[in-house]
């Protein structure tokens, strides 16, 4: 199927690239259907919202943004993707760009959870507040080279 | 804005599933209890705020910003597949 994109225009996607978040994302509660593109550059993704073309995310792994992520969320926000299997799950960070300064960072405090057996995902809140919502991209890596 | 007043081991049930109980009251610090059914999420309100106002900053980025910056300074694509064979 081809879908609308703001970053591509129109790009074909599979259906197995498609997902529902049933709660929507934070500040995005009505947008549903999703789809999941890959980009050009590797690690980074889109996902773009199917209810209005003018919304969709940067994703990026957040265990290469940061070394020594971890996940500590309810259970109620793995509920919502029906429980998966670790196997199953696929976990994203929501990448900034500031158009003011150009930084680049990641949201470790929310990230985005998918069950990649059935499509289903869900933006998680971390419990422990020591994750933040604006980690440095860039500034991690030229730290750790 | 319904008010109620507790004190401290005191208890407010909202609905059938829901109780909250205030624990321990220490100054400005209030320690709250809450016990809810596994399908109902309870967050930080500041965190959620964070989250929020953080996402409506994040659907205004693109992809040429990205596209910019050397290689040397992204992730690392190839540990990207390590990582996911690890899990995997």
């Amino acid at each position: 199927m081809f879908i609308n994109s703001r970053e591509f225009g129109a790009v074909e996607i599979d259906s197995k690239q498609t997902l529902q978040f049933p709660h929507g994302i934070y500040g995005f509660e009505r947008c549903s259907q999703w789809a999941l593109i890959d980009t050009p550059r590797k690690p980074f993704y889109v996902m773009q919202s199917l209810t209005d073309v003018h919304i969709s995310f940067i994703l990026v792994n957040p265990y290469l943004v940061c070394e020594d992520y971890l996940l500590d969320i309810l259970e109620s926000d793995l509920a919502v993707i029906e429980n998966p299997q670790a196997h199953d799950l696929l976990v994203f960070s929501i990448v900034t760009v500031r158009e003011t300064t150009g930084m680049i960072t990641s949201n470790l405090a929310g990230p985005i959870l998918i069950n990649r057996r059935n499509h289903l995902g869900v933006q998680a809140v971390q419990q422990d507040t020591k994750w933040d919502t604006r980690f440095p991209i860039m500034a991690e890596k030229q730290a750790a080279g | 804005m319904l008010i109620l007043s507790r004190k401290v081991d005191q208890r407010i049930r909202i609905g059938d599933d829901v109780v909250v109980s205030v624990l321990e009251i220490d100054r400005d610090h209030v320690k709250i209890g809450i016990v809810a059914p596994k399908n109902i999420r309870v967050y930080r309100h500041e965190i959620y705020e964070a989250i929020q106002t953080e996402n409506r900053a994040a659907v205004l980025s693109d992809m040429s910003a990205i596209d910019t910056i050397g290689d040397d300074h992204l992730p690392d694509a190839e540990d990207a597949d390590k990582e996911s064979d690890s899990r995997g």
